[in-house]
């Protein structure tokens, strides 16, 4: 009885301070969150709808503008970082950036001190040409696509020019410009070369050079307008009319689960491919497109290059709009930050020219930004570990072990989806089905609501059968009892009439 | 107050019998301004309610995504357009309905959905996605049902034969059109000359 009482004054309690606690946690999260860091972040539900999140990354510093280089136990300042392209990180963290005006890749440590020097050699088949990206394989080789000498340029670890790979000698590339751009190789060390203003897609060289075809081609996308030109053109208007040619694939990694991530600038839809090695992709049915109301970007997401890191997080960047996105292994998203850079008004976290990123060991994200002549280092939160660690447990299967973080992250931020969708499908695991509800309905998911409430309603109806049919049994009696009694009574009024 | 409770269970009538229930609001004041207004308040309290009760399977947003003012414009302001519009093609096509007539009628037009509605929205919670077909087979007699109820009434209000109903719903319908555009102009306009009018003062008398 005592306990029914406190019980009941606990939750009119309740009623009254959550909310109160949330609104709280809100204005406090948001505003401290706010005076740290000089840039929004996001994460989207269903639809694309955004909603704010926890700082999910640190700005850290900048490093590669100024290089420092070992001399007898001193640090000295060498010749910096001069519109870099692209970045790599090996296993030991190490990061290989392509320093395209200094013709040359650079192998620094993580503090920005010079470690190795690629294609400054005497020897002229040595040298490069405006490089842009940059791979090492596992046993240390260093591949360069040296754009402007239109080859692929092998180095070993200690700088030695090891072998190059030119324009493999095949039909399919008669007319194709060979100037490679990005590459990355597959366990079998076939290499995937994107190629500048190429519309077919990625080229695949086998280890020997030779040529193996075009992989994950993107598809040309018509508007309504253009369509109608096609009707209604001649084929000599169609012939001087462009846009017509799919959209080139600006960035291609290969990651630990030998899935080919491509991404793609100025498409509306499928801007970021996982690719399996027939060619098939995995995320066609997922719409990337976020409603960008309430925050700076503006029309379509515009990825200029994806890395994808140990646990098969995605990571990629938006140059039109200064923002970095981070998605899951299905393409679900689970954070978004960063900001366009405005003017002379250069913070970390503010991107201009954001044009490669990579992720270390740690976790740390690294964004070559040539606004800058650098390269910019985040760290991820608390937070954004936790988010990690629990989609990692949550889509190995461990479900029970997922679900603690599901719940503390719920406990900093109400409105993150992905936490509610994840305990909702926890709870239907566990067949706690009215707990499985309430989270399905706040993650939006229709189809794995009905699920459960089917659920449900077989499990009412089980338990409830004798007092239904009981029920039901007792409703037609007394209907007929009232009938009886109704038409006795219109008698009886039939009687008083006359 | 006896007459407005009885003008509103004659609501019933009215829907199981549109015919006579038109004629009779029409010539007999079996209905009045006031009861009709107070439908039209149950038919906006119906959808805020629905948009509250539905099964979430059939209604994903609910009430998260609208405001009292835009379920208003939604629900309100296309009856109100309906109602002027058949008023002025009732006014030159040889329709006997008076303003005040043809306001009552459509209310009384909505009481399907007023009655069944909210019982279809309850039931809605013990269906699941393998029941969608049932959902929306109720909801389209509702709605058929309405559309019927708007159709009987231009006819027996304006007194009309069939064809000649069916031709001037389309001209409501085109006249309603073209009500919403010029409104549209005319917000333009009014926007546009307010400005100027502004610009003009603080150009003029340095008004600030």
């Amino acid at each position: 009885m005592n306990g029914g009482v406190g019980n009941t004054y606990m939750k009119n309690k309740a009623i009254f301070t959550i909310p109160i606690i949330i609104i709280l946690s809100l204005y406090m999260g948001t505003s401290s969150v706010f005076a740290k860091v000089p840039y929004p972040s996001f994460s989207f539900g269903p639809e694309g709808k955004p909603f704010p999140i926890q700082t999910p990354y640190m700005p850290e510093n900048v490093i590669g503008n100024t290089l420092y280089q070992q001399d007898q136990g001193k640090l000295v300042n060498t010749l910096g970082l001069n519109n870099p392209n692209d970045i790599f990180i090996d296993k030991n963290d190490n990061l290989f950036i392509s320093d395209s005006f200094n013709n040359r890749v650079v192998e620094i440590n993580g503090n920005g001190i010079l470690l190795q020097e690629f294609g400054m050699g005497n020897n002229p088949k040595s040298r490069l040409n405006a490089p842009d990206g940059v791979y090492v394989s596992q046993n240390g080789d260093v591949y360069v696509a040296d754009t402007g000498n239109q080859r692929i340029a092998v180095y070993q670890s200690n700088g030695q020019f090891l072998k190059e790979y030119k324009k493999p000698d095949d039909v399919s590339l008669k007319n194709i410009m060979f100037a490679p751009i990005q590459l990355s190789i597959d366990e079998r060390g076939f290499l995937f070369v994107v190629l500048r203003g190429s519309d077919e897609g990625v080229a695949v060289l086998s280890p020997d050079g030779k040529f193996q075809g075009f992989f994950g081609r993107n598809v040309t996308q018509l508007s309504l307008i253009e369509r109608i030109k096609r009707n209604l053109y001649t084929k000599q208007q169609l012939a001087t009319n462009s846009n017509q040619v799919a959209a080139s694939v600006s960035d291609v990694y290969i990651g630990n689960d030998n899935y080919v991530y491509t991404c793609t600038q100025n498409v509306s839809t499928n801007q970021i491919k996982k690719l399996n090695t027939k060619g098939e992709d995995l995320f066609d049915n997922i719409d990337f497109n976020v409603n960008n109301d309430n925050f700076s970007a503006n029309g379509d997401l515009s990825f200029s290059s994806i890395t994808v890191d140990k646990n098969g997080f995605i990571y990629a960047v938006d140059k039109e709009n200064g923002l970095i996105f981070i998605y899951d292994n299905n393409g679900h998203i689970l954070a978004s930050f960063g900001m366009k850079l405005t003017g002379n008004n250069f913070r970390i976290g503010r991107f201009g020219m954001p044009v490669s990123i990579a992720v270390n060991s740690k976790g740390e994200i690294y964004v070559v930004d040539q606004s800058y002549n650098g390269i910019q280092v985040f760290k991820p939160t608390n937070f954004m570990k936790e988010v990690f660690t629990a989609t990692n447990l949550y889509n190995n299967g461990e479900y029970s072990k997922s679900k603690p973080y599901w719940e503390d992250i719920l406990k900093k931020n109400v409105f993150y989806y992905e936490a509610h969708l994840a305990l909702g499908e926890i709870y239907y695991e566990n067949q706690q089905w009215s707990k499985s509800l309430s989270e399905l309905k706040l993650a939006k998911n229709q189809k794995m609501y009905s699920d459960a409430l089917w659920q449900l309603r077989v499990v009412w109806v089980q338990k409830n059968l004798n007092k239904l049919v009981a029920a039901l049994v007792l409703l037609f009696s007394l209907f007929f009892i009232a009938k009886k009694f109704n038409i006795k009574l219109k008698i009886k009024k039939l009687r008083i009439k006359p | 107050m006896k007459k407005l409770y009885m003008e509103l269970k004659y609501s019933w009538q009215v829907m199981m019998h549109p015919i006579d229930g038109f004629y009779e609001l029409q010539y007999f004041g079996k209905g009045s301004v006031l009861s009709a207004t107070i439908l039209i308040a149950l038919f906006l309290i119906c959808v805020i309610v629905n948009k509250e009760i539905t099964n979430f399977v059939f209604n994903l947003n609910g009430l998260e995504e609208t405001s009292p003012i835009q379920l208003f414009v939604y629900c309100i302001v296309p009856l109100f357009i309906w109602v002027l519009s058949n008023y002025l093609v009732g006014a030159i096509a040889n329709g006997q309905g008076s303003f005040k007539t043809i306001y009552i009628t459509t209310a009384y037009a909505l009481l399907p959905y007023i009655y069944f509605s909210i019982p279809i929205s309850i039931v809605s919670n013990v269906l699941t996605d393998a029941e969608k077909s049932i959902y929306s087979f109720l909801i389209f007699v509702v709605i058929a049902w309405v559309v019927i109820m708007l159709y009987l009434q231009v006819k027996e209000v304006q007194e009309y034969e069939i064809y000649e109903t069916f031709k001037n719903i389309f001209l409501i319908i085109f006249t309603a059109i073209l009500i919403v555009v010029f409104s549209f102009a005319l917000y333009g306009i009014v926007l546009q000359s307010y400005s100027f009018l502004i610009e003009f003062l603080r150009e003029v008398l340095a008004y600030d």
